[in-house]
């Protein structure tokens, strides 16, 4: 491209760029001083603030805090390694398809016929390409690959529970492609194979996973093997990240543990109580 | 007042000098999260986000440096954030349910320019993030080349090289799916 035309060109896109039409612009700096005088400093503390979340969340959902909730977008998380936790006001518990036993594994969206779908529909023009269709079958039907395949394709070393005593290997390994390499082991239910007993997902370094908990109240700070780590407890849902978008979400029933060790970020999926939940990942080494 | 009165005044606590300064600059903040996010509500609620999170950081914040920049880093960050926020996913989810049809983006009325820009920006949309941020900055909210490089914090001649690739992707892209842009040929 000459000079001259790319000189042309750039002089095109400013004058049609400027002229396109907004909405008008709202009254910003009204709505930002009203909620600057109901919270005007931020806590430092972590736990102060994490008080503050719940607190407000308790207080929103009793309709007692005179300042609306923000629409979108979101205030405060918790991060825990890659992993980053927010509180959020399950205001579409009742229209969300419930959990079918396919949406007990661990890689099908929350409903089968819109797998892909949320993803797509979330952002109206995009420039990413659709984002590939989850597979929707169940533990059962989808055989993952093996652990020997796995560890060709992540970048990091794999490490097992070895808790409870003979667990064994995984049933089932998958590979999943965020940022970096995102594995994910299930080991399923003998009695009832479509359940799994519980899912560890072991994040590379670059793997971002933001979840969002309805029971913040429920979720406490805990520790694995010394570390830092987060228990929670109840429905919540996985964002997928890749790049900038939400590449998939799921919508997850049980409870969940995540802490970091060896350089990664680690989450333990399972219905298993709290202090069975710790010894499984303290056995992951 | 100068702007750098009005900030060291809002950070010793002064809420009218921050009002003061969020009047001035609501429109380009707006804009911006409207350009990145494509909804109004949305936008709304990232542009007083940026604002809060602006306030509480300007203890760290040179008054000596222009604010808009830093305010569209802000902006910036936050509409990305919320493209991958939960609300979004519940929202979508919502509408499946209640199997309500997506609101059409509405192109009616408004003259041949607005038309052309609404296509244009189409055609942004199909570049990657960086470079459709790029270019809301440099061509739709028409910032200065110092503004522009000072809101992606990159070397001068970053900036222009980035910008020189994003507008030939650009090109590209309109040349071969809106080939009624390439010369203004909606008539």
């Amino acid at each position: 491209m000459s000079n001259q035309s790319f000189e042309h060109w750039e002089e095109r896109v400013r004058s049609t760029g400027t002229a396109l039409p907004y909405p008008p612009t709202p009254d910003v700096a009204g709505a930002v001083a009203r909620r600057l005088a109901v919270e005007p400093e931020r806590r430092q503390s972590r736990r102060q603030r994490w008080a503050l979340v719940a607190g407000v969340v308790a207080l929103v959902l009793a309709g007692l805090l005179a300042v609306p909730p923000v629409r979108a977008a979101v205030l405060e998380f918790f991060r825990i390694g890659n992993v980053r936790i927010f509180p959020y006001e399950p205001t579409f518990l009742s229209t969300v398809p419930a959990s079918s036993p396919t949406a007990a594994s661990p890689l099908t969206a929350p409903s089968a016929t819109a797998s892909g779908a949320p993803a797509r529909a979330t952002v109206r023009s995009s420039s990413t390409p659709t984002p590939t269709q989850v597979p929707t079958p169940t533990p059962r039907q989808d055989v993952g690959i093996s652990l020997a395949e796995a560890r060709r394709q992540v970048d990091f070393r794999i490490r097992l529970p070895a808790y409870p005593p003979g667990l064994g290997p995984p049933d089932r390994v998958f590979v999943e492609r965020l940022d970096g390499p995102l594995l994910v082991l299930v080991w399923l239910d003998k009695q009832d194979p479509d359940r799994p007993r519980f899912v560890v997902y072991e994040l590379g370094s670059r793997v971002l996973i933001d979840k969002y908990t309805e029971s913040i109240q429920k979720t406490r700070e805990t520790e694995v093997n010394g570390q830092r780590a987060v228990w929670g407890e109840g429905p919540h849902f996985l964002a997928m990240i890749r790049g900038d978008e939400a590449l998939r979400w799921r919508r997850v029933e049980s409870s969940a543990l995540v802490w970091t060790g060896n350089g990664l970020t680690y989450r333990l999926e399972t219905d298993l109580p709290f202090a069975e939940a710790v010894k499984i990942a303290e056995s992951v080494r | 007042m100068t702007e750098s009165e009005l900030i060291d005044r809002a950070r010793q606590g002064n809420a009218e000098a921050w009002e003061t300064l969020v009047r001035e600059h609501q429109q380009a903040v707006y804009r911006l999260a409207y350009l990145i996010l494509g909804d109004a509500h949305e936008a709304e609620d990232v542009a007083q986000e940026a604002f809060i999170r602006a306030f509480r950081a300007l203890d760290r914040f040179d008054s000596e440096r222009p604010l808009r920049p830093w305010l569209l880093q802000i902006t910036a960050n936050a509409a990305r954030n919320q493209r991958r926020a939960i609300s979004r996913y519940l929202a979508s989810m919502r509408k499946l349910v209640q199997a309500a049809p997506e609101a059409a983006p509405g192109i009616a009325g408004g003259s041949l320019a607005q038309l052309e820009a609404e296509v244009l920006w189409q055609a942004v949309r199909r570049l990657s993030r960086a470079d459709q941020e790029i270019i809301y900055l440099r061509y739709f909210l028409d910032l200065s080349e110092a503004e522009t490089v000072s809101v992606l914090g990159v070397a001068p001649g970053t900036a222009k090289s980035r910008l020189h690739r994003a507008l030939n992707r650009l090109r590209a892209v309109v040349e071969r799916e809106f080939p009624g842009l390439r010369e203004g040929r909606y008539e």
